[in-house]
């Protein structure tokens, strides 16, 4: 378990300032962020290679802020491997193991006995990052800390060493706590997302109310909210007949309300406890369906339009649809895409609900 | 561009080997080399001559020996030679060099030491040799291959043996300021004594007496200071090293006198000429006795072929 | 002038500059290089063979030369003993006048070597504090080879401090801080992670304060005249006798000097190995 409280720490003239969040035992943490934004100096001061001015590290519940690294019981693992060049793949995958056979028993379950007694000089990167992992994993740590360990790998080797990480930290129980600048990562990797920005944490919490409920438009953009509007709320009361309000009575007895939420030519139904006035709506591409024909669903919010542009990676398409004037981009399947024939310039309706409406 | 490289090379490799000293450019300069131990009252005289003049003067001091193979072996001859053993002229400098020599000064060894040297109250000329002999004393000597006053230390112990009766007392002596205590010449030992490394050195009056030195004087007999007594000093001799590491030079005891002289292919033979007749006046005497140094009242030409001005100032009285 | 024919004229006036510059810089590489070259090889074309007999005729030269190995290689040994840490304190931390310190430590490398020697025999001569402490454990420091090694030491040790500085500098700190999280303390990270990555350079460096002690002089002649290093005794012998004995001296002394050069040679790291990994 990682427990980081108030922390304030200082390289040269950059400072991280009153860090608050935890990872649970045995989960998998995602630090998000620009370049510059102090994820690695992070690390190392969860790790002590760097002291905090202020603040404290627990891990394990354990206070390890005045502690020196070698006692804190975890490894580290950068983007560059930092492989000892002068001792074989052998030695550096044994270089803090009390077990040599463990040591051995790590490297293979990481991939890399094929090349276990050569020189480091000698392997590619997604070599050098699985024997880098295995160094960490071989010391039995209790966290593991890593710095994009795989943004140098090429994909596929990211993929293999990604699923890697991820068996390894389940099988062992390991803490992890994982930097990278890439948000698609943190979806897939994390039981909790921080959110890193200038030295402070912007918000932490599991990656899905990261990317639904970001608390400020600048959250929202940075992981990649496509759909970000600038307008003003207002009360509103809907109908008793309204459909697409009758699914939150969860949220209603809560205290959050159908609210009006206008931006230039677009009225936007949303349910949340946002105060009257100027606000963010922040809606997920994924959230947003497309069809043909005008559909009499619960959706409240529907607009007609027309396909602006389409861009498919893959087996995910967006599709921008320009709706008076204003863009919404919808996330589909390529397969949906093809069967429903869409192309730039066809009209389109493009379809949401009231409760995938996000305020900041 | 390896063409001209290499043309270059060739043409500055043809200037090969020393070139013989060329007459110097400009009669406003004047070059002196002097022993270490007249350096400051040759200094003296020379900046009055300079400012009379409105001549540039060079001064480069080192041991006799030392000033003698820079004639002889490194070709760099200076305007007038001042040295502190006249035997050196005949020795090495003549008839090559030059012609004649002049005897101008003379000195004296004496046992130079400070406040804070060990027993600096209790030492006198009589009781020196057993105040040496205490334990922790530390002597220093000048190396007697490169310092006459080296060699001079040598045979002033010598005397000294031969004056108190006491066989053995020389050996007793040199045991008393080893090879560790052995410094290039007198010079060098000075600022050692003032440090504290050495209680005692063995130094000239002049010497002493210009570094604001306390000093014994040594009975006459052994001190090598009176033309008097050079039948005495002439009893005892030295060996130092010659020409080569394997040759040796005997030198037997005399008086210490300074000797100077113009050599022959001098490069301002003019300015050297006034200066020496300068040096050897009463105006010139006066200023070195003002130093320290003893200038003879009667200074003493040997060979021939001295400049007139020399001979003229050295027969006025 | 047409444009094209400005052009052209303009390419050539610059391919004149051009040879021009190179033609004048081969001039000065030469000259620089003969300057550098002809003074030893001279010497060593004129004193080399006797020079080599003399090594086997000539006991006090041998007995200096031994002294002045012998003395070198302490000098050298206890100058990397306590210029280590000093350099790798200089190469990790930061501290406030860390500038200065530095600095500092350059001192002795600009100081005239006799005014080094006489600063020596301040610190450690008969009337100092620390010389009184040590003759009474019965060392003399002035006039004895341990005078000889204080002066070698305080002329070199800035050269293997500084080289040495920049051997641990170009060692990434992330080694060490990996090593740490693995489980060893900081000492246990310098000696297994630090010190073999940067040991070719420390070795460079000490090699170069050999070199450095061996030829120092004038801070050694103040100290110590007898008993005699061989700079001292190259000195002594052309005073004493004059070029033609001190030209085998100083010829065998010469061809001596290309040991550490050869040796750093050796040291130079290959192409292409380093510590890409």
């Amino acid at each position: 378990m990682i427990q980081v409280a108030a922390l304030d720490a200082r390289v040269g003239t950059f400072r991280l300032r009153d860090i608050t969040f935890a990872v649970p035992a045995g989960q998998y943490g995602v630090v998000i962020g620009p370049a510059g934004s102090g994820k690695t100096t992070l690390l190392e001061t969860i790790a002590g290679i760097i002291a905090p001015q202020a603040g404290t590290v627990m891990l394990d519940g354990r206070d390890v802020t005045r502690e020196p690294p070698e006692r804190r019981r975890l490894g580290i693992v950068y983007q560059h491997g930092y492989l000892f060049p002068h001792l074989t793949v052998a030695d550096n995958v044994a270089y803090g193991a009390d077990d040599r056979a463990f040591a051995e028993a790590i490297a293979a379950r990481v991939g890399a006995s094929a090349f276990y007694d050569r020189p480091v000089r000698a392997l590619s990167g997604g070599e050098r990052q699985l024997v880098a992992l295995a160094r960490a994993f071989a010391v039995r740590p209790s966290v593991l800390l890593l710095d994009e360990p795989f943004s140098a790998l090429d994909p596929r080797s990211r993929t293999q060493a990604r699923r890697t990480v991820r068996a390894l930290h389940r099988e062992l129980g390991v803490t992890v706590l994982q930097v990278t600048h890439d948000f698609t990562e943190a979806g897939l990797l994390g039981d909790v997302a921080i959110l890193l920005d200038n030295g402070q944490v912007l918000q932490a919490g599991p990656p899905d109310d990261l990317f639904r409920r970001p608390t400020t438009p600048y959250v929202a953009e940075f992981l990649g909210a496509e759909n970000v509007f600038a307008g003003t709320v207002r009360a509103f009361a809907p109908s008793a007949a309204d459909a697409d309000f009758s699914g939150a009575d969860e949220l209603l007895a809560r205290g959050h309300r159908p609210l009006e939420f206008r931006s230039g030519p677009l009225i936007i139904y949303a349910v949340g406890d946002a105060a009257e006035g100027s606000s963010h709506a922040v809606i997920r591409a994924e959230e947003i369906t497309l069809s043909r024909e005008m559909n009499p669903t619960s959706a409240r919010n529907q607009f007609a339009g027309t396909i602006d542009e389409i861009s498919t990676v893959g087996s995910f398409t967006r599709v921008s649809v320009d709706v008076g004037g204003v863009s919404l981009v919808a996330a589909l399947t390529t397969r949906s895409v093809q069967e429903l024939a869409l192309a730039p310039g066809a009209r389109v309706y493009a379809s949401f609900k009231a409760m995938a409406v996000h305020l900041c | 561009m390896r063409f001209v490289a290499s043309t270059a090379l060739a043409i500055v490799a043809s200037c090969g080997g020393p070139r013989p000293e060329g007459q110097g450019a400009g009669a406003r300069n004047i070059v002196v080399y002097t022993a270490a131990s007249v350096a400051i009252p040759l200094r003296a005289a020379l900046d009055t001559f300079a400012a009379h003049e409105q001549v540039t003067v060079q001064q480069e001091n080192g041991g006799s020996l030392d000033i003698a193979r820079k004639l002889t072996e490194l070709h760099q001859i200076p305007d007038v030679v001042v040295l502190a053993d006249y035997d050196v002229f005949p020795k090495l400098l003549m008839p090559e060099q030059t012609t004649w020599y002049a005897d101008f000064a003379r000195n004296r060894m004496v046992l130079a030491f400070t406040d804070k040297s060990k027993f600096a109250s209790e030492v006198d000329s009589a009781n020196w040799p057993k105040i040496l002999e205490r334990p922790g004393v530390q002597l220093g000597r000048a190396n007697p291959d490169l310092d006459p006053n080296g060699y001079r230390t040598l045979l002033t112990l010598q005397l000294a043996e031969r004056y108190y009766e006491q066989p053995g007392l020389y050996d007793r002596l040199m045991k008393l300021s080893p090879a560790r205590n052995v410094r290039p010449k007198e010079a060098d030992l000075v600022g050692l004594l003032q440090a504290g490394e050495f209680d005692y050195i063995w130094s000239y009056e002049s010497l002493a007496q210009a570094t604001k030195l306390r000093y014994i004087t040594l009975p006459a007999a052994i001190d090598l200071g009176t033309s008097a007594d050079s039948a005495v000093y002439a009893k005892a001799t030295v060996k130092v090293a010659g020409k080569t590491p394997n040759d040796t030079l005997t030198i037997s005891g005399q008086p210490i006198v300074y000797a100077l002289s113009i050599p022959k292919a001098a490069p301002h033979p003019a300015a050297a000429e006034r200066f020496v007749a300068f040096l050897l006046s009463p105006d010139g005497r006066r200023l070195m006795h003002a130093h320290n140094l003893d200038a003879l009242g009667a200074p003493i030409i040997i060979g021939n072929g001295e400049p007139a001005a020399v001979r003229a100032a050295a027969s006025a009285q | 002038m047409t444009r094209a024919g400005a052009g052209a004229h303009a390419a050539r006036h610059s391919t004149a500059a051009h040879r021009t510059a190179s033609v004048v810089a081969a001039l000065l590489g030469s000259l620089c290089l003969l300057f550098l070259v002809a003074p030893i090889g001279r010497l060593v074309a004129g004193g080399g063979k006797s020079g080599v007999g003399e090594l086997f005729t000539d006991a006090e030269l041998r007995r200096s030369l031994w002294l002045t190995a012998v003395t070198a290689t302490l000098a050298m040994t206890a100058g990397a003993l306590g210029g280590t840490p000093l350099a790798y304190v200089l190469a990790r931390r930061r501290f406030r006048g860390k500038a200065v310190v530095a600095a500092v430590l350059d001192l002795p490398l600009l100081i005239p070597h006799p005014v080094a020697g006489i600063a020596l025999l301040l610190i450690l001569g008969r009337e100092s504090a620390v010389g009184r402490m040590l003759l009474h454990a019965g060392i003399r420091v002035a006039g004895s080879p341990i005078g000889i090694i204080c002066a070698m030491m305080f002329v070199s040790a800035p050269l293997y401090i500084s080289a040495a500085r920049e051997a641990f500098a170009r060692v990434d700190p992330r080694y060490e801080s990996v090593a740490r999280t693995l489980g060893d303390p900081a000492w246990r990270a310098f000696r297994r992670v630090t010190l073999p990555l940067s040991a070719r350079g420390l070795i460079a460096a000490a090699v170069v304060m050999w070199a450095r002690a061996v030829s120092e002089f004038g801070a050694i002649v103040i100290l110590t005249y007898n008993p005699k290093v061989a700079s001292v005794l190259s000195y002594d012998r052309f005073t004493s006798f004059g070029l033609t004995e001190a030209l085998p001296v100083a010829a065998i002394l010469s061809i001596l000097a290309l040991i550490p050069l050869v040796a750093l040679r050796a040291l130079r790291p290959d192409r292409g190995a380093g510590m890409d990994a």
